[in-house]
């Protein structure tokens, strides 16, 4: 194996999603006729790579699939489908239009994701173009949900100062809409807009330009911003990101988006009560490869600070970086961390500095103290009410006993703020008037919707991903399980006494990262069915990573490490100490704050961990 | 060359062969594995082998002289020829229907070279999740590519298992998952070829490369398990197997470079040996170029050596063997005509020279035969290709007679030998007169696979119903029906036998003279779910019951057509108080059960000595009860794998594929109706058929109810099938049908037409084939210019050239 991923990807040619990109005429590629075909519910190969980029992943009822293969059917192809809102703000009419779909189209289930999204899933190829018709006419949109460009932008949906919220919300937006492809492609393909014409001349058909490889495009730079000669997408270009870019910001106290697991953070910095600035962080992302120590989760760096109104353009600047250096050969070593690591901190500010033509300042204090979400109705200072509701998993359905679907609807009818998704899977019921306030409250009480209270506050700070059985890359199920295994921990919690106890636990069905799982004081990535890796060292401010204690235990192995630990935190914690400090602390675990010293410190406790469990035999 | 373990020997075993193994030379070990081969080829098990060697059998000789020809001397090669001179000879010749005379013109070497570049070819299976292992078998099967070989490089579950065998070096590489899984794309192919269907691979080299991670407790599982199962079905190991964990390059590309010089020592090996054959052929001119005649000759031989009583037992043997019981359950004398098989040994191109060699020429006449033995049908366990005696205990010995003609008294024994390869390909026509099963003398035909085609959540039930045809000798084409023979519903008949007041046990009589318990014959012998007029007149007839006359009096037709729908046995009873009328005196009255006859589903072409039914389950609610279909229940509930069902071929010569195979078809189909289509493209791609092809398909769902669906992806994918369009009638708020399609197609359809393509329809008579009539007559007016008298003319002439066919129930 290669030593380091430059070398790695040295001389390689652009893996073939590049060349998908490159040849797809601005994320074309043959979708309608895809969309045509009635011999399969699938695409081409082709389209549903190129299908992530208008928002939709093509995806298979793993629980059917052996099953179907036997009865000679084709997987139960299906579609997720992404609704993206900066910030996660919809009103309660977008809000109905969703819920109606879903109702339609999406076997009658909604998701709200930890990006401030929302999710469908189960929608026919057959009802995609319906689906996505009816988003936009809501005047929301899939484009750019997923694939290879920036994804929705995250924004704390701070309810406490609503004044700050609301200018960090607007450059949110505009992030968002400055980021967004220009592409008409999306437009024909859905919306039966006019085909645009095809900027591209004979010669970039012929000749298109492919980005530069790793090793290549460091001596051959590119001039100013490139592809400027190119009008239909002047920041990507035709072969748009190496990978995936994620852009959050952050209003302290509150660190909910997690401003470190993004590859551009900004961290908003309020100074007398008026909005002074960013922080700007580069660089963080959860995802890693099994097996493969050059990957690994990691915090994104502050490198600086600038006004407010340049987030625009430092945004642009970031993410042209990332464009030109990121490597186009192997897309798991893409990620805009290891464009950083595999050059270094200082050698992106300088040519973020040399980009923008002017130089960040020295980065502003700060102060997170949670990264969860606080619950219950609190008041606004604009003197309206918001109520934070508890959505296990992020999860929107009616069950028998727990009609919540049916009882945000009601709300929705009768609502006039807003509905405001959370980073951490749950919904705002945002802007309430006090006149409205009696009303929505009596709603809640009707539907017996929550605001988790009767939860454990273990469970109130718990993120599953949505895993098995839609997701074609879970390993082992999230959603599905991590409530059971809720039920058994709170049971421990109970015998020692800390059922109130706020500890952030997160469980991904892989090792990608949805759930934000390396950041969590106990964390879960799926192995195989039924197995686990567990983490554990996060801190409760989501500035941390946790480290691997235990590899590839089932659920009673989970049992067993854990039920001693929480005995010896009862036992000996410090007052206000948390949890994930604790296990660092008593040695079960080091910090780690860097992901390249991440494996090295899994090695360590996996291997103090044996040796124990040695002597104890 | 010593073991490492005792592996699968006691200690004793291990000891003797550690004693004799270092003393082989090299030409001794190939011959001895390609010995072993052979036998566990024929016989499933070393049986013959250890008989041969330890000489304590009186017809050890014939063994033992083989064995001494195999320690490498000419002399011995034909010794084993020597055998030859049976009177018993002609009889399997012709049974077996070696194509008399061909051998002649068999070039001598022909076969050698031809195996020379058969071992040029590899087969290259992945099992992959993420990718890796198929990234692997990509660059492995370049590197094969770049030293000259052929390569066939395919995912496991798009690996057609019927192409096994024609492989001949096979590489799996495949990842583990999970506690120990197959990769999904391994799935199937993993099943299958741990399951009882997978066939021998004798003599097939293999080696596998496992990828895994050494963090799961089932560390390469998978690629062990292949690994294993590969030598259990006979291969060689031609490169140990490595296990990579998840930094795998490394370990990867040095398994690629043990295979590829293992490979070229074998082929250095071939080299020779090929020459040698061809010298041995020059010398054996005479037997060489009298083929199959000495073949036969060969196998006479063992036939006409003295046999204790044991070969009647021998024959009667077989219907077990067939059956799938123990292969060991065949009277060991039987095994003494094992002998002349293995002479076989050596057609095994790459073990070289042989004994018997000079019977290969004959082989290679035939192409498809030229792959090795355990292709044919007859050497997979199990599977008896020869027309042997059917099956059914106590009729075994009457039908194999009947069935086998002149050649009876050997034909059975022959099998019983395991020369099954003599055996006709199935779909040359058998020298002896093709079995006459019928109604009355049905083959039972063991139910291989019994599946639900339709998804979770479908409200239908189609079965895919597998049926081995094995040792029956039945043959079909394409288009043909297999008439099954079904048992009422146990249920039905004991609630009847309660309603009437009857005893289970009581003898009744069936078929004139035979007498039965009542509940046997009500559940094999009599149709007792349909009313007919006929039936009713001699009920009151016979007990004068009064209601019943009335129900038939003149004027009250349509009473009585109404009374007849849907109701059965049961009603009648109950309606007309028929309870306590004495059974014998009632099932004197009632049909026999009748076969339902459906649309074979597959081609004996791409599915030897098997037929695949499709089979739409029916079950309604009428008149108060639920009432069910009586076959497709039957076959649906109470036919399981392992279960045999009584069948009989129906031709159905007015369904027949185009005797042009560069003829464009094309076929409409839905629902069940779908059945001969799948048959018509396995025949079509089998041999290679040229002509443009195109289905119409519909059903109610796509997600559930589209029969075949992965099958005919494939087959578009492979151009096997150049169009195909669909209609799914409940998915869309207008019910749209394959008869909407081929009007949204009018102007290509007439085209295809114009261009003499054929047009088959199949499936449901009273709807569809009208509609489809309908639309064809449309098709031809509006595209021809046609008038309505002048399009239904058009059609009639088609269908006078028979270019206009169907098949509807």
């Amino acid at each position: 194996m290669a030593q380091d991923r430059l070398s790695a990807s040295q001389n390689l040619p652009p893996s073939d999603v590049e060349k998908i990109k490159l040849e797809s005429n601005y994320l074309r590629g043959t979708i309608p006729e895809s969309l045509e075909d009635r011999i399969t519910g699938a695409v081409s190969a082709m389209d549903d790579r190129l299908l992530k980029f208008h928002g939709t992943y093509q995806q298979d009822d793993r629980d059917l699939r052996l099953e179907r293969e036997k009865q000679k059917l084709e997987p139960a192809y299906q579609f997720m489908v992404r609704v993206r809102a900066p910030g996660g703000i919809v009103t309660p009419q977008q809000y109905l239009v969703l819920d109606d779909l879903a109702q339609r189209y999406a076997g009658g289930t909604l998701r709200l994701t930890t990006r401030q999204s929302f999710q469908f899933h189960g929608v026919l190829k057959w009802n995609l173009k319906r689906t996505i018709r009816e988003v936009n006419e809501a005047l929301l949109t899939t484009l750019a949900a997923c694939g290879d460009v920036n994804r929705n932008v995250m924004c704390n949906p701070n309810p406490y100062q609503s004044e700050v919220h609301g200018e960090v919300y607007e450059w949110a937006k505009r992030l968002s809409e400055h980021l967004m492809p220009r592409t008409k492609a999306y437009y024909e393909i859905w919306l039966d807009g006019d085909k645009a014409v095809d900027s591209r001349d004979a010669d970039s058909v012929k000749n298109p330009r492919l980005p530069r490889n790793p090793g290549v495009s460091e001596s051959l730079e590119r001039k100013g911003s490139g592809y400027s000669e190119d009008e239909t997408e002047p920041i990507y270009g035709p072969a748009y990101l190496p990978r995936k870019f994620k852009i959050g910001i952050a209003v302290p106290p509150s660190n909910d988006v997690d401003v470190f697991s993004q590859d551009l953070g900004f961290i908003a910095i309020v100074e007398n009560g008026k909005l002074a600035g960013f922080n700007v962080a580069v660089g963080g992302g959860m995802g890693m490869t099994y097996g493969d120590p050059l990957t690994y989760p990691q915090l994104a760096r502050v490198i600086g600070f600038h006004r407010p109104e340049r987030i625009i353009e430092v945004a642009e600047k970031v993410v042209t970086i990332q464009r030109d250096y990121g490597n186009r050969a192997i897309r798991k070593y893409a990620r805009l961390k290891y464009t950083i690591d595999d050059r270094s901190v200082e050698w992106f500010r300088d040519e973020l500095n040399r980009r923008l033509g002017w130089e960040l300042e020295e980065p502003r204090p700060f102060k997170f103290e949670h990264n969860g979400d606080r619950y219950g109705w609190v008041k606004g200072s604009n003197g309206k009410w918001h109520l934070t509701l508890f959505i296990q998993n992020g999860r929107i359905r009616d069950w028998d006993d727990y009609p919540l679907m049916t009882g945000l609807r009601e709300i929705a009818k009768v609502h006039t703020g807003d509905f405001r998704l959370t980073p951490n899977q749950n919904l705002i019921i945002g802007n309430v008037s006090p006149r409205n306030k009696r009303k929505i409250e009596a709603l809640v009480e009707k539907y017996g919707l929550t605001d988790g209270r009767q939860h454990s506050a273990l469970r109130r700070n718990s993120i599953a991903c949505v895993a098995l059985p839609t997701c074609g890359l879970a390993m082992a199920d999230a959603e599905r399980y991590l409530p059971v295994l809720l039920d058994k921990l709170e049971v421990l919690l109970d015998e020692v006494g800390l059922r109130e106890e706020e500890i952030v636990i997160r469980m991904s069905g892989c090792p990608n990262g949805c759930a934000r799982p390396a950041l969590a004081e106990i964390a879960f990535t799926g192995k195989a069915p039924g197995k686990y890796n567990l983490y554990l060292g996060g801190s409760f401010t989501g500035d941390r990573l946790n480290v691997l204690y235990r590899e590839n235990i089932g659920e009673a192995e989970i049992l067993e490490t854990l039920a001693p630990i929480f005995r010896h935190y009862a036992a000996e914690r410090l007052p206000g100490e948390r949890f994930g400090d604790f296990v660092i602390r008593a040695g079960y675990v080091r910090e780690v704050r860097d992901g390249r010293d991440l494996h090295a410190a899994g090695q360590e406790a996996l291997a103090a961990s044996a040796a124990s469990a040695a002597v104890r035999g | 060359m010593l073991l490492q373990n005792n592996g699968p020997f006691t200690q004793e075993q291990a000891n003797w062969l550690n004693l004799l193994l270092p003393t082989l030379t090299e030409a001794q070990r190939m011959w001895l594995s390609g010995y072993l081969a052979g036998a566990g080829a024929v016989q499933g098990g070393p049986l013959p082998a250890f008989a041969a060697l330890a000489g304590s059998a009186p017809w050890a000789q014939v063994p033992a002289a083989a064995f001494a020809a195999g320690a490498g001397t000419r002399e011995a090669a034909t010794a084993a020829t020597g055998l030859a001179p049976g009177p018993a000879a002609p009889a399997p010749a012709e049974a077996a229907g070696a194509v008399p005379g061909k051998p002649a013109e068999a070039p001598a070497g022909t076969n050698g070279a031809a195996s020379g570049t058969a071992t040029r070819e590899a087969t290259v299976l992945f099992g992959s999740q993420s990718g890796n292992s198929q990234k692997l078998a990509k660059k492995f099967a370049a590197k094969l590519e770049e030293r000259g070989y052929k390569v066939a490089l395919s995912a496991m579950n798009a690996f057609k298992t019927n192409e096994l065998k024609n492989v001949r070096n096979l590489f799996v590489i495949v990842s583990t998952h999970g506690e120990g899984d197959p990769p999904d794309n391994a799935r199937s192919f993993y099943d299958f070829l741990h399951g009882k269907r997978a066939p021998r691979l004798d003599g097939v080299r293999f080696s596998v490369l496992a990828l895994g991670d050494s963090s799961y407790e089932f560390f390469c599982k998978t690629g062990k398990d292949f690994d294993k199962r590969l030598e259990e079905l006979g291969g060689v190991r031609l490169a140990p197997r490595v296990d990579c964990d998840v930094d795998f390059e490394q370990p990867a590309a040095a398994w690629m470079e043990s295979v590829l010089k293992a490979l070229e020592e074998a082929a250095a090996g071939e080299a020779s040996a090929g020459a040698e054959q061809a010298a041995r052929q020059q010398a054996n001119g005479v037997a060489a170029t009298a083929g199959s005649p000495q073949v036969m000759n060969g196998v006479a031989a063992s036939a006409a050596i003295p046999q204790p009583a044991g070969s009647v037992a021998a024959s009667a043997g077989v219907p077990q063997a067939v059956q799938g019981l123990a292969v060991s359950a065949v009277p060991y004398p039987a095994l003494a005509g094992t002998a002349p098989a293995l002479g076989f040994v050596p057609f095994f191109p790459i073990w070289g020279p042989a004994p018997g060699y000079a019977v290969i020429p004959g082989w290679g006449t035939y192409p498809g035969w030229a792959a090795y033995p355990a292709a044919f049908p007859g050497v997979v366990p199990g599977l008896a290709p020869y027309p042997a005696p059917n099956a059914v205990p106590g009729n075994g010995l009457a039908n194999g007679a009947a069935s086998a003609g002149p050649g009876a008294g050997a034909a059975p024994f022959a099998a019983a030998a395991g020369i099954a390869p003599f055996a006709a390909p199935a779909t040359a026509p058998a020298a002896a007169a093709e079995p006459s099963y019928s109604r009355d003398n049905p083959f039972y035909a063991e139910v291989i696979e019994n599946l639900n085609l339709n998804g979770r959540g479908s409200d239908r039930e189609t079965r895919h119903v597998e049926l081995s045809l094995a040792g029956s000798g039945l043959q079909y084409e394409p288009g043909d029906c297999l008439a099954v023979i079904p048992e009422n519903r146990p249920e039905l008949v004991d609630e009847l036998i309660r309603e009437a007041e009857w005893k289970a046990e009581e003898p009744v009589p069936v078929d004139g003279t035979e007498e039965v318990p009542l509940r046997e014959a009500l559940l094999k012998h009599f149709e007792i779910t349909v009313l007919t007029r006929p039936l009713l007149e001699k009920v009151a007839e016979t007990f004068g019951t009064g209601s019943v006359r009335e129900l038939l009096a003149a004027g009250r037709e349509r009473e009585l057509r109404d009374y007849l729908r849907g109701r059965d046995l049961l009603d009648l009873i109950r309606d007309h108080g028929l309870k306590g009328v004495p059974a014998r005196e009632l099932v004197r009255l009632l049909r026999k059960i009748p076969a339902r006859k459906y649309s074979i589903a597959s081609s004996l072409k791409a599915f030897p000595d098997e037929a695949h039914l499709t089979v739409r389950v029916v079950r309604y609610h009428a008149h108060g009860r639920d009432r069910y279909g009586v076959c497709s229940t039957y076959l649906a509930e109470r036919a399981q794998p392992g279960d045999t069902v009584p069948v009989y071929v129906h031709h159905n010569p007015n369904f027949k594929l185009p005797a042009d195979p560069g003829a464009p078809i094309v076929m409409i189909g839905p629902g069940t109706g779908v059945a001969p289509f799948r048959a018509f493209l396995q025949e079509r791609e089998a041999t290679g058929a040229g002509g443009k092809t195109w289905l119409f398909y519909g059903d109610r769902h796509f997600r559930t109810d589209f029969l075949y669906q992965t099958e005919w992806q494939r087959w578009l994918k492979d151009g096997v099938l150049t169009r195909m369009d669909v209609a799914f009638s409940r998915d869309t708020e207008q019910k749209v049908y394959v008869q909407h399609r081929m009007l949204e197609q009018s102007r290509e359809l007439y085209r295809w037409l114009e261009d003499g393509a054929y047009v088959y329809v199949c499936g449901d008579e009273k709807n569809m084939a009208p509609d489809v009539h309908a639309a064809l007559l449309a098709v031809l007016q509006k595209e021809g210019g046609l008038s309505a008298e002048a399009a239904e003319e058009r059609l009639a002439e088609l269908q006078r050239q028979n270019r206009y066919q169907r098949d509807v129930y």
